[in-house]
Parts: C-alpha cells; sequence; structure tokens
C-alpha cells in the first residue's frame, strides 16, 4: 500500500476532487476493476476554470493552529516537571483550605468535588485507562504466545518471569505501599503516572478508596483532609517496598502478586532496562 | 526470635532412625515453646559426601511438607531450609549455583584458611559457621572478616557444642562436688577461646548465635543467650540483634536469592505485613521456582478490590 500513497499524490495533482482520485485507485486495485499497469495523468492547465488553487493531498492546510514552543529551553521533561509542582503547590493549597474550613464546620462533599474541579486536580478515575493498558502490556510481556497452550495459561517459572519485570516499564501500574521506613506512607496507593529515579509520582484515589484500611469508613468527615482531596503523590522509593497485582486471568479471577523492593529500585526507568543487577548486602532493607 | 541451627539428625542421605526424628519434633517443639518461631533445619554436609546434582527433587533429604503439617498447630511457627558445607579444599565447592534454589539459607563451615577465604570473596552464601569447640586452625584475620560483613555474610556462633561437648560432670570426691572432666574443660577452654577471636576479629557486628542443638536439654532461651555474650564482653543491644536482626537478615539474602530477580522484584505470597521478604508459606517446598504456587484471587487482595471495582464502573 505504499505506493498507493505516491499515487494518491500524483493523481491529486490531476483532479481536483478527492472522491475521485480514490475512485481510480479503488478500480485500479480492485480485483473486479479493470486493474489497469497504467495510470493516466491528465496535465493540468492554469486555464481550466474548475480547478481550485494547485494544492496537493499532502500539504492540506491543518486547520488547528500549531503552537510554536516560547523558547528553544521548554521540553516535555520541564513541563511535565512544571505541571507537577504546580499540582502539588494546589492540593497543598486546597487541604490547607479544608483544614481551615473543618474548625468553623466539616466541609461537605460537594464543595470539595467543586474546588477540586476548579484546582484541575487528576482524579484516579483518569488513570484506570493506563492501568488497563498495563496489564494488557505485562500480559503481553510475561505471558507470551508459546505460554498459552490450548487456551490454557501455563505460567512461566519464576525466574523466566522476575528479570522481565525488573526492565519492565511501571507507568500505569497501581501500586501499593507495603512497608516503609516512614510509617506514614504505609498503605498509600495510586497509579502510576511518573517513574524518576528516586520517586514514583503516584496519582492517588480519593475517600474510601485511598487504602484498605478506609475502605469500612462510613463518615467521609472522620478521613484526613489530604484523602478526601487525593490528587499526585510523590513517593520515595528510598526505604519502601511496593506491591502491585498482574491479573493473569479476568474470568477466573487470579492474580500474581510482586513487590518491589523500592532500595534497589532507584534508576531511571531508560537506565533500568539495560542495567544488570546484582545482588548485595541487605542491612539497608531491613 | 530466630535460632538459623536445628540440625537435621543425619550428615548423609540415610534416612534417619525413628529415635532421632523424635529428638527433633522435641527440639523443634522446645524451642518454639522458649519463644523462637523462625526455625531453620540445617543439613550439615561433610567433604566427602556426593551432593546428587542430577536429580534436583533429592538434594535436599529433610521433607519440609511432613515437618510443616505436623507442627501446623503452632501458630506463627515458620521453618525454613538450611545447608551448611564443610570445605577444606577451595576446588571441590562447584555446583553451588545449584543449591540455591532448593535451600531457603545456604552457609558454609571452612576447615582451611584457604576455605574461608574463598567463601569470603567468591561465593554468594549467607553465612559462615565454625566449629568452635576444636582449636580453629587458621588465625581469624579482620581483613577477611570485615570483608564478608561488608558483603553481608554472618558469622554463625553454635552454643550447644560448648554445654555438650566430650564428657560431662565427674564426681571426684566423698563430698560429692561436682567437677568438670578435663576434656570438657578443655572444650570449654576452647570455645570461650574462638568466641572471643571471632568477636575481635568482627569487631562484633555480623554475629548470629544459633543453637544446634540434637537434644531439647541443650537448648536455651533468650536472656541466656545474652548472659553469655555478654559474660565475653559484647554489649546489650548488639548481643540483642545476634538473635533478632542478624538471622533475620539471614533470612532476607537466602530467600531473596530464591524469591527475587537480584533483590530488585520479588513474589508475594503472603498477605501479612510481617516477615515480607522472607515468607515461604504457600510454595511448593520441592520446587521453589515454580510459579504456579503463587497465584491469587483477585478479590483477596485489597489492590485486586479497587481494581475490580474500577473495571465494572
Amino acid at each position: 500500500m505504499n505506493n498507493n500513497k505516491l499515487e494518491k499524490h500524483l493523481l491529486s495533482r490531476c483532479y481536483s476532487s478527492e472522491a475521485k482520485v480514490l475512485e481510480v485507485l479503488s478500480s485500479r486495485y480492485s480485483i473486479s476493476g479493470d486493474q489497469k499497469p497504467s495510470l493516466i495523468l491528465t496535465p493540468t492547465g492554469s486555464t481550466s476554470s474548475e480547478r481550485a488553487p494547485s494544492t496537493s493531498l499532502l500539504h492540506t492546510k491543518s486547520t488547528d493552529k500549531v503552537t510554536k514552543p516560547a523558547s528553544k529551553t521548554v521540553s516535555t521533561r520541564l513541563e511535565l516537571k512544571k505541571y507537577i509542582s504546580t499540582t502539588l503547590n494546589k492540593q497543598r493549597k486546597l487541604i490547607k483550605m479544608i483544614n481551615q474550613s473543618k474548625r468553623t464546620s466539616s466541609p461537605s462533599t460537594a464543595f470539595i468535588t467543586k474546588k477540586l474541579s476548579q484546582y484541575e486536580i487528576p482524579k484516579f478515575e483518569e488513570f484506570t485507562g493506563l492501568n488497563s493498558l498495563w496489564q494488557e502490556y505485562m500480559n503481553n510481556l510475561l505471558f507470551p504466545a508459546s505460554s498459552h497452550q490450548q487456551h490454557q495459561l501455563k505460567l512461566p517459572s519464576l525466574a523466566m518471569l522476575l528479570p522481565k519485570l525488573t526492565s519492565a516499564d511501571y507507568t500505569g501500574c497501581l501500586l501499593t505501599v507495603l512497608q516503609a521506613k516512614n510509617t506514614q506512607l504505609v498503605g498509600m496507593r495510586g497509579i502510576v503516572v511518573w517513574d524518576t529515579q528516586y520517586s514514583f509520582i503516584l496519582c492517588i484515589p480519593r475517600d474510601q478508596d485511598s487504602k484498605e484500611y478506609t475502605e469500612s469508613v462510613e463518615n467521609l468527615t472522620e478521613l484526613t483532609a489530604s484523602t478526601r482531596v487525593g490528587g499526585l503523590k510523590a513517593i520515595p522509593k528510598k526505604g519502601c517496598i511496593f506491591g502491585f497485582d498482574v491479573i493473569t486471568d479476568e474470568s477466573k479471577d487470579e492474580c500474581l502478586s510482586f513487590n518491589i523492593i523500592g532500595s534497589r529500585f532507584e534508576f531511571r526507568n531508560v537506565d533500568r532496562s539495560s542495567k544488570k543487577f546484582k545482588n548485595h548486602n541487605v542491612n539497608d532493607l531491613l | 526470635m530466630f535460632d538459623l541451627n536445628v540440625p537435621w539428625p543425619v550428615q548423609t542421605y540415610n534416612s534417619p532412625s525413628q529415635q532421632q526424628l523424635t529428638g527433633l519434633y522435641n527440639v523443634i517443639a522446645t524451642l518454639y515453646c522458649l519463644g523462637y518461631n523462625h526455625l531453620a533445619i540445617n543439613f550439615n554436609v561433610q567433604e566427602n559426601v556426593k551432593l546428587p546434582y542430577g536429580q534436583p527433587t533429592s538434594i535436599n533429604p529433610i521433607p519440609m511438607q511432613q515437618l510443616r503439617e505436623r507442627f501446623s498447630e503452632y501458630p506463627n511457627l515458620k521453618l525454613f531450609s538450611r545447608i551448611t558445607l564443610q570445605i577444606s579444599d577451595p576446588s571441590q565447592c562447584q555446583g553451588l549455583s545449584k543449591l540455591q534454589n532448593i535451600f531457603d539459607i545456604i552457609s558454609i563451615q571452612p576447615n582451611t584458611e584457604k576455605a574461608l577465604q574463598l567463601a569470603t570473596t567468591n561465593l554468594d552464601i549467607d553465612m559462615i559457621s565454625f566449629s568452635l569447640t576444636s582449636r580453629l586452625p587458621f588465625f581469624l584475620k579482620h581483613k577477611t572478616i570485615g570483608a564478608a560483613i561488608d558483603k553481608g555474610i554472618k558469622f554463625e556462633i553454635i552454643y550447644s557444642s560448648a554445654l555438650t561437648g566430650p564428657a560431662g560432670y565427674l564426681v571426684t570426691s566423698a563430698n560429692d562436688n561436682m567437677t568438670l572432666s578435663t576434656t570438657a574443660l578443655l572444650a570449654r577452654k576452647v570455645f570461650f577461646n574462638n568466641l572471643m577471636q571471632l568477636i575481635r576479629a568482627s569487631r562484633s557486628n555480623g554475629l548470629v548465635v544459633s543453637s544446634g542443638a540434637f537434644q531439647s536439654v541443650q537448648v536455651r532461651n533468650g536472656p541466656d543467650i545474652l548472659n553469655l555474650l555478654q559474660t565475653v564482653g559484647l554489649d546489650r543491644a548488639r548481643s540483642k540483634a545476634c538473635i533478632t536482626d542478624n538471622p533475620e537478615k539471614v533470612l532476607i539474602s537466602g530467600r531473596l536469592r530464591i524469591k527475587s530477580a537480584k533483590q530488585v522484584i520479588a513474589v508475594n505470597n503472603d498477605e501479612s505485613m510481617e516477615g515480607l521478604l522472607y515468607s515461604n508459606e504457600g510454595e511448593d517446598p520441592v520446587k521453589k521456582t515454580e510459579t504456579a504456587g503463587f497465584t491469587k484471587k483477585l478479590s483477596d487482595t485489597s489492590s485486586g478490590r479497587l481494581l475490580k471495582k474500577q473495571r465494572i464502573v
């Protein structure tokens, strides 16, 4: 189909309407059509009145304006960094506001949802799509087609799975902090938005979903302001052990759980893919 | 508390007699009563014993599954398997990597200085133990011991060898005063001498105290061990680490060799947060790298429940 593009470009100089071009092309390649080996190109004269100003299909005018970056220093990475820090600042402001209003009267859920959209704080629900994409990626990575035998998944051995996981990408993974030197972080969970060298940027769920032990809380006012706001959270890798689940068989409700040992994971994901890991002294893991 | 040396009664692949097995069960039960809930069954191998490398399932003679079933009514009792290889010739220890997925802990008992040198520098092991009741044939240098401790290898002190030994008490005079026989005295003297040497060479770091008891009378509780260590000059915090923190580190490093890819990503098979890195429940005791034992129901895990909730909505 590659040469088709070229032909389309050639024909677009001959015919004024795109429909005509497509018709010629389709008749040329269809089995029932005339299947001519040659292309008839009519000369385009400037005198022809019906022809629109010569514009090829390759150079069609785009309607949406492309904004040029203001300066050369703007890069995606810096923009993302800026976005994360501004979002974290906004969250801090909102938490402060909620805490202040708590003294007088506990803030209603409607008030908080209004403020969340006003401050443009990202919601956990927006990232669940990313998570299902990640689950798909994990399934393709860990269980290649050869491990499916007669529609039954034959699990590869751990020696096969684990090295693949060390070089995998974790953007979109739902992580839970299982152990941490900083006890405040234990139980925190969320979907990885960005994997930096020393920390995971998570998007954490709000209200009852935020932690395992808040699932049964009924009165929302018992929860702290930060769990009601949710949004982004930067969790350092050092001293933490993270857990995540890979769904192996959704219909049978089965999954495999793994742990990430954060202290041994302090690499950028670009470097990690080619890194050769080694065993070390475990004094820092306890 | 941890006791990483509950000896398997036979040192070869012969099956133990019923009496020996009862002795083992009694030791485990006594240790559990004294508050030790992480026990490692130690298979001590002489250098001349040939390990059946060809059949990976029969390398471990300890029936872990049966032991676990037998002690299933003891809550929180965790049993691990351990191998101790006695080495005097450094060229003899090939195939160590084949043992890695079979035993939870791999330790080495060097009989020559060359073997110790090899164990500290080249081998991927968790612990080094010495036979402390016989005179060590070499001087322990701080340089070699310190290098091993930096690598994360711990040194084991087996206290039961000082309690038993070649002979017991003698009745000498008519007043029925009990005194130690000369050989027993010598054994204890050598034990303390070696212990002091080990503490000096290791600068009081990286020591693990374990029982090594064949009979339940040789087992001591935590405070007794702390007393023993304080008499040889270890401070309280460090001697406590010998029965709590240091053995746990040994377990973590040994278990992570099986459970993880170079200590980066580990497979999780236990919901309880304590002992996350070394728990071995739900694992096939013979084929440790089999993945099938680790599958879980999605609705059993908390993050799984959250995932499910999101997918239905």
